[in-house]
């Protein structure tokens, strides 16, 4: 068995670097989509302005490009180094988006985000348009091949276990792209990623604006931010709302733990707006509750209930009855793949074979199991539920005040307002951190939720780490933290100056004065 | 700026200079890496046979281990009724 040490470690240097990339993958899906914006309306228009604003968001978002390519290739070394065992049991299905996702990523974002930096110059306007919008395409694609893996491991579709090669095998490509997890997760990451960048471009706008610098692109980016930023902002909201109906169809141990609901509720289930989970006791203390609104978000309906932790861990601990029987047969599958019986017997009870795996952590042999481990191994399948709980309503809560945030900008730039309103200006500068920390706890609600298992239901998370020595891991996690440290100090570095000089200082507003003409200077 | 005042064969000259050390301290870091921790040595190599011995399902394939094995001063004979 693996130690268990080198699991936590792995873990570790995973979500480290999962969550280090994700501060800039964001910030590029969202800039990539406002310089198309600024762009197109250049284009439409012919007024240099919109040209120069692009070219001054395009280095801010240049800066953040290459840092979150930098940071996301050693994730994906991470599942052969850190994650052997995984790599193996999934790598059939999960291997397909991930190289798509390199190809996407490798090829088409970075052909074309040469062509947006050097293309200025030597490309018509409207094919340089052509090139931001695929830049912003390419940016999305990445996300969506990211995101189709991320899923399966949420909710696998389209693949079946094989008893003689030891791992999964797909058999429907097509079921684990159309995914419905994978759709749902998407739509609302990417459009979590266009509030990122529509926040940065308000903030940063609204710095200069304090500062009566840029005043001119200043207020047209901050409308552009208002607008762009108050659609995608109700879009979360819609795309997340999705994203909770289908986690209760086939993640409801994870409803329940952000609920930190412990009793089955009765329809219509009501939503916990506060309260305080006490895991030993199995209640939420204090817990103010809105009557229908959890079974309206979880179930769509006001006549289902929604099942609570304890009812759940009660399934999983049938389930993990269920896997034994599929584990006994696999064990004698292996001895003799023709055994009619036992192969019966497996695809009868396949479908909790990772039920059964839970208990390799109490037990070397799950067919020898007491019933003391078998609850054990069912408590085990409940996420940790305060981190979920908190994790969730911190995140709503910063997604409605930016809707307010975009809603007043939006109001505004309407009235054209934005010089007369300092305070709001003070509010948008400092709002800059809240997307960010709003994007890493939706990361952690998650993934953090998916636990004990890496592949939800069929592979524990503990089994599928590398047996390799405990320093290498500690030496690899150190070797991140230093690297990522100095990369985050010359990113800020970097942005912070490009934000100062910005684009007065840059030289790309206003526009250098044509020299006057000879004639007009010296008349003959 | 100082590079062009002097002159493009000198630039050039400084320019493959740099190139070609950043080259070799890149292949360096990346050697050093590959032999942390993508060689062979490094490397754990998973089969359908690993996963099986990993999940325990190895030893429930195995037979009851013979009387020789577990007696071996006791003669074969003496094992059969």
């Amino acid at each position: 068995m693996i130690d268990a040490g080198v699991v936590t470690l792995s873990r570790a240097q995973f979500a480290l670097t999962a969550l280090y990339h994700f501060l800039f993958v964001p910030l590029t899906l969202g800039l990539s989509m406002i310089l198309v914006i600024m762009e197109a309306v250049y284009v439409m228009t012919g007024r240099e302005i919109w040209k120069r604003m692009t070219r001054f968001w395009g280095v801010l978002f240049g800066i953040n490009f290459a840092m979150g390519v930098a940071t996301g290739i050693t994730m994906e070394f991470q599942f052969g180094t850190n994650w052997a065992y995984y790599a193996h049991y999934v790598g059939d299905i999960f291997g397909a988006p991930l190289a798509l996702e390199g190809l996407m990523a490798f090829f088409l974002e970075s052909t074309f985000v040469g062509l947006f930096f050097f293309g200025w110059e030597r490309l018509s306007k409207v094919a340089h348009l052509v090139v931001t919008a695929l830049v912003a395409l390419g940016s999305s694609l990445s996300a969506l091949w990211i995101l189709i893996a991320n899923a399966w491991m949420q909710y696998p579709v389209g693949a079946q276990f094989n008893p003689q090669t030891m791992r999964m095998e797909l058999i429907s490509f097509s079921a684990v792209l159309f995914n419905p997890v994978a759709q749902a997760k998407f739509v609302h990451t990417v459009a979590a990623g266009y509030v990122v960048g529509s926040v940065f471009v308000l903030a940063v706008s609204a710095w200069y604006l304090l500062q009566g610098r840029n005043v001119a692109i200043a207020r047209r980016s901050m409308a552009v931010a208002a607008s762009f930023g108050l659609a995608c902002a109700l879009s979360v909201v819609v795309l997340g709302d999705e994203s909770g109906y289908l986690a209760d169809e086939n993640q409801r141990m994870k409803v329940a733990a952000i609920e930190a609901e412990w009793e089955t509720e009765k329809a219509p289930a009501s939503f916990t707006v506060f309260g305080l989970p006490d895991v030993t006791a199995h209640v939420t203390h204090d817990a103010l509750r809105v009557p229908w609104v959890l079974g309206l978000i979880a179930t769509r309906s006001v006549d289902e209930p929604v099942l609570g932790i304890n009812d759940l861990v009660e399934r999983a601990r049938a389930r993990i009855k269920s896997g034994i029987e599929a584990y006994l047969a696999l064990g004698e599958l292996r001895v003799d793949p023709e055994d009619a019986a036992a192969s019966e017997r497996f695809i009868a009870h396949q479908r909790d074979l990772g039920y059964a795996l839970l208990l390799l952590r109490y037990v070397r042999d799950p067919v020898a199991a007491t019933p003391a481990m078998i609850d054990q191994a069912a408590w085990s399948t409940v996420p940790n539920v305060p981190v979920l709980f908190w994790s969730f309503r911190l995140m709503v809560g910063i997604g409605l005040f930016l809707i307010l945030l975009f809603g007043t900008a939006f109001y505004l730039a309407a009235r054209h307002r934005f010089l007369a309103s300092p305070r709001f200006l003070k509010v948008a500068f400092f709002s800059l951190p809240l997307p960010w920390i709003a994007a890493e706890l939706g990361w952690i609600v998650a993934e953090y939720g998916r636990q004990p298992w890496a592949i939800d239901g069929v592979l524990p998370t503990f089994l599928g780490a590398s047996p390799v020595p405990a320093s290498q891991v500690v030496l690899s996690l150190a070797g991140f933290v230093l690297f990522y440290s100095a990369l985050a100090v010359v990113d800020v570095l970097l942005l912070v100056r490009t934000i100062r000089r910005g684009p007065d200082g840059l030289g790309y507003w206003p526009p250098p004065q044509p020299a006057p003409a000879a004639s007009a200077v010296m008349p003959s | 700026m100082e590079a062009r005042s002097d002159g493009p064969a000198r630039w050039r000259g400084r320019l493959r200079r740099d190139v070609a050390v950043l080259m070799v301290l890149k292949i360096a870091a990346l050697a050093l890496l590959w032999a942390l921790f993508f060689s062979p040595a490094a490397r754990v190599a998973v089969d359908g046979a690993r996963v099986s011995r990993e999940l325990g399902l190895t030893q429930r394939q195995m037979p009851p281990p013979p009387a020789s094995r577990t007696s071996p001063m006791r003669p074969l004979s003496a094992s059969a009724p």
